[in-house]
């Protein structure tokens, strides 16, 4: 279970767990989308999405994530970053360039620019990784499924339970925490009987599974029951009108940082536009007034 | 033989804001063939420390000694651990939770099996544990989840029995019990003691302390603060381990205090104090 | 007045096995009852009946002078309001006063007048400085006074405590009585109906009714109870231990009828000797 640490919520009270988490979710999009906004110079791109990596650095420290976290979570990654590699080095592409060869393998000659693309891909699958951990590592699970509900209001015109969707989520997000311990109790139970959960052979891990999951479902399902009975006895009742107790407030502070997200997302889809058609982006052309190598 | 706690310390949520310390630098022994309870307040460590007996968790610092078995810090030293879970089983609190075969036998010898046991010969030890805690025959094919609660709970323990350890730790034995199931439980863990098994016994409950058990350890904040005899501990001022001395304690006390001959040590249960009275009179 | 009226009830999971056998029962307003029985008895099941959690078989329930049927459930569950055995599957909402407000929330109250309202009711159970609290980070019986609040913010006539303190550690218990106790001084009216294994928890309501196979076997003052010794032993009941010093001084010889704390036993002791 220690493993989970990815994007666990950490219950700090900076300036960025403070902010409104529909804020949050939509600036989270505008920076994934900005990321996704290349200009045909490579060089140039990679400047951008680099500055797309320090403001998350930033951001990063200012809500206190350990970057330590970030590389666990990379971590976990590497067999996807590897096949990505191998893809790109090892597909033939006709869009690169034939004379950037790097070296040959027997007669397959490995391009510069499959090195450049895959690096690419990589570097912006870290920088979504970056932007969802910000999110999820500064915004309460609870805060993220009324967010999530807000945004699914409008569904309410064609008839969708988006109240109750989120009802079901906070209560899943609620019982997370308790399914956990209990996880881990029952494993500790099934370890005195013997039980090894990470060695043995397929047919031994398998019986070792399903002493874990069988009781986690027995208790899963008691608890949910006994759950109903209390919000029933409460008055809950999915079809009547209810109040809400928690409400969401956007801040002056949203208003900044959304200013800044705003800024970054318009900067960069103005490059994209104009990219090519009015002029073509280059800084390393525009500031060297050289060409670059690729 | 024996087992040894020497200077351990324990941490969970190591290095994060919301660290918490379990066990701080804590030693002490407890004696084998005998009913030792470990009492505190809830968080004050007791149920990491009998986590680490039987090799769930490792202390971060200090070692266990348990018989010739050997719990340290350090995870690759700790080779023996499925061999020391045979040798210190434990009964988790609502052990009924981890019931989970289609019949109560197969349940029981389940542990036998991951211990290497043929499937007859495993089945039979399963009875003979199914016998121990009080469940016939008619018990052995019935589904766990079928059962009430207390034979939940006797069907959880005699899966433990089953594999005869040495030394059973019960956390909470009697919770969420009726009197009559707890009256089960706690003389099915006295025959246990008089067969030869060491017993530690993790409870809230004094009166379970004073009647049942031959030595007590506190707990209080992740670090010791008594060893000794249950009538030691309830002589002592213990209004800071916020335990409560059993009435019926309270009482001898009380009588002795007025120069009447009791023999404090003697008391367990009212029988002892009764008997007591009836030969001053 | 009474409060709770319940006339030749029954109710069965199956056609085999009847679990509440017709029984009776008046409660009056204001008044404390323990209902005891081992497990199996039908305790649990006769509670969940009174809320309209489970559909009777025959008979009727009458709250308040209200007959519990399909159209009054709402208005029952109103004046009716329970507390369950396991702090951690009641907790709702994902701090205390998101669960606080639950109850609110269901009756549609404005978010202003809940505001105050959450902070009355998580005064009451002392637990104002939670309000922002998850539940893993609070023990069992602060969940459960939690759960206590969410019961009172309903404004109830009947208050149900299904076995809520048999997860509690002692303190937590102790919590748990002392808030109980405080509730009644409180609010005389307030009728608790609380269903126990712990028979020193049982000692200090006005009333104990036993429960044994869906029926009804004794229901007397607490000391009468205890006096009993046949219905004891029949069914297995713990009996506080100061009731039982003196069953079993009174054997040896000793009058100690009218002494009513250890102290006074006591003195008869070492007077005697």
């Amino acid at each position: 279970m220690n493993n989970l640490t990815f994007g666990r919520y950490s219950p700090f009270n900076t300036c960025v767990h403070r902010l409104d988490p529909r804020n949050k979710i939509f600036m989270m999009l505008l920076l994934m989308v900005s990321i996704f906004l290349k200009v045909d110079s490579w060089s140039t791109t990679l400047i951008l999405t680099g500055f797309i990596f320090l403001f998350l650095v930033i951001v990063m420290i200012i809500s206190k994530i350990r970057f330590l976290d970030l590389f666990k979570s990379l971590s976990t990654m590497w067999f996807l970053i590897i096949i990505l590699m191998v893809i790109y080095v090892f597909i033939p592409n006709p869009s690169y360039n034939p004379n950037h060869i790097a070296f040959y393998i027997g007669t397959y000659g490995v391009n510069y620019d499959a090195f450049y693309q895959s690096g690419y891909i990589i570097f912006r699958l870290i920088l979504m990784v970056m932007i969802t951990m910000i999110l999820t590592s500064t915004t309460s699970p609870m805060d993220l499924t009324y967010a999530l509900e807000w945004y699914m209001t409008p569904l309410k015109l064609v008839k969708f339970p988006a109240h109750i969707v989120a009802m079901t989520l906070s209560i899943a997000l609620r019982f997370i925490p308790t399914l956990l311990d209990e996880t881990q109790r029952i494993m500790k139970a099934q370890a005195s009987r013997g039980v090894d959960f990470n060695r043995g052979g397929l047919f031994k891990r398998v019986g070792a599974i399903i002493s874990l999951i069988i009781p986690l479902f027995v208790s899963a399902i008691s608890r949910s029951e006994e759950l109903s009975n209390a919000m029933e006895a409460r008055g809950y009742d999915p079809y009547a009108k209810r109040s809400r107790y928690r409400v969401l407030k956007f801040h002056l502070s949203d208003l900044f940082a959304f200013i800044i997200v705003g800024a970054i997302f318009a900067g960069f889809l103005t490059l994209r536009i104009y990219d090519g058609y009015i002029i073509k982006i280059d800084f390393i052309y525009w500031i060297f007034g050289a060409k670059p190598l690729f | 033989m024996a087992i040894k706690i020497n200077d351990v310390s324990f941490s969970y949520l190591k290095k994060t804001p919301n660290e918490v310390k379990a066990l701080d630098h804590v030693s002490f022994e407890i004696p084998k063939g005998k009913i030792t309870s470990i009492i505190g307040h809830t968080g004050s460590g007791k149920s990491t420390l009998i986590q680490m007996l039987n090799g769930l968790l490792l202390p971060d610092s200090g070692f266990l000694e348990i018989d010739d078995f050997k719990v340290t810090s350090e995870k690759r030293k700790n080779k023996r651990i499925k061999d020391l879970r045979k040798h210190v089983s434990i009964v988790f609190q609502f052990p009924e939770y981890q019931l989970f075969e289609e019949t109560v036998e197969k349940d029981v010898a389940f542990g036998l099996k991951n211990y290497g046991l043929k499937e007859n010969e495993s089945i039979e030890k399963a009875h003979l544990a199914l016998k121990e805690v009080g469940l016939d025959k008619s018990f052995y094919k019935r589904s766990p989840f079928e059962l009430s609660g207390g034979e939940k709970r006797r069907v959880a323990i005699a899966g433990i029995l089953a594999i005869d350890p040495e030394i059973l730790i019960l956390d909470e034995p009697t919770a969420g019990l009726d009197p009559k199931g707890s009256e089960l439980i706690l003389n099915l863990i006295k025959e246990l003691n008089r067969n030869g098994k060491t017993i530690i016994l993790v409870t809230h409950d004094m009166n379970i302390v004073l009647n049942h058990s031959d030595y007590v350890i506190v707990l209080n904040d992740s670090t010791l603060s008594f060893k000794g005899t249950p009538s030691e501990l309830f002589t002592r001022d213990v209004s800071n381990y916020s335990i409560e001395i059993p009435e019926l304690f309270k009482f001898a006390l009380l009588l002795k205090e007025h120069q009447l001959n009791i023999d404090i040590e003697k008391i367990k249960n009212v029988d002892d104090l009764i008997n007591q009275l009836k030969e001053i009179k | 007045m009474k409060s709770v009226e319940i006339k030749n009830l029954n109710y069965s999971y199956n056609v085999n096995t009847p679990v509440i056998k017709d029984l009776s029962l008046t409660i009056d307003k204001g008044e404390y009852v323990s209902i005891v029985g081992h497990n199996g008895s039908g305790k649990s099941t006769l509670c969940k009946l009174m809320i309209g959690l489970l559909e009777k078989n025959s008979g009727s329930i009458i709250i308040d002078g209200v007959e519990l049927n399909k159209d009054t459930l709402n208005d029952i569950r109103h004046k009716v309001a329970i507390v369950f055995q396991n702090p951690d599957n009641q907790f709702i909402g994902v701090t205390v006063e998101d669960d606080i407000a639950f109850s609110l929330e269901n009756d549609n109250v404005p978010r202003n007048e809940m505001i105050p309202l959450v902070r009355e009711y998580a005064k009451k159970v002392g637990m104002l400085e939670f309000l922002n609290k998850e539940p893993s980070y609070l023990s069992g019986g602060q969940k459960q006074r939690v759960a206590i609040a969410d019961a009172l913010i309903r404004r109830p006539d009947i208050l149900i405590l299904d076995e809520a303190t048999s997860m509690l550690d002692p303190n937590g218990k102790a919590e748990i009585l002392s808030l109980v106790r405080e509730m009644r001084k409180e609010n005389p009216s307030l009728t608790i109906i609380s269903i126990t294994h712990d028979i020193e928890e049982a000692y200090l309501s006005d009333r104990i009714i036993l429960l044994n196979e869906g029926e009804i076997v004794l229901s007397c003052l607490p000391n009468e109870l205890f006096k009993n010794r046949e219905i004891i032993k029949k069914y297995n009941l713990s009996v506080p231990f100061i009731v039982e010093l003196k069953m079993r001084l009174k054997d040896l010889g000793y009058d100690i009828d009218d002494s009513s704390s250890l102290n006074e036993i006591g003195e008869k002791i070492w007077q005697s000797k």
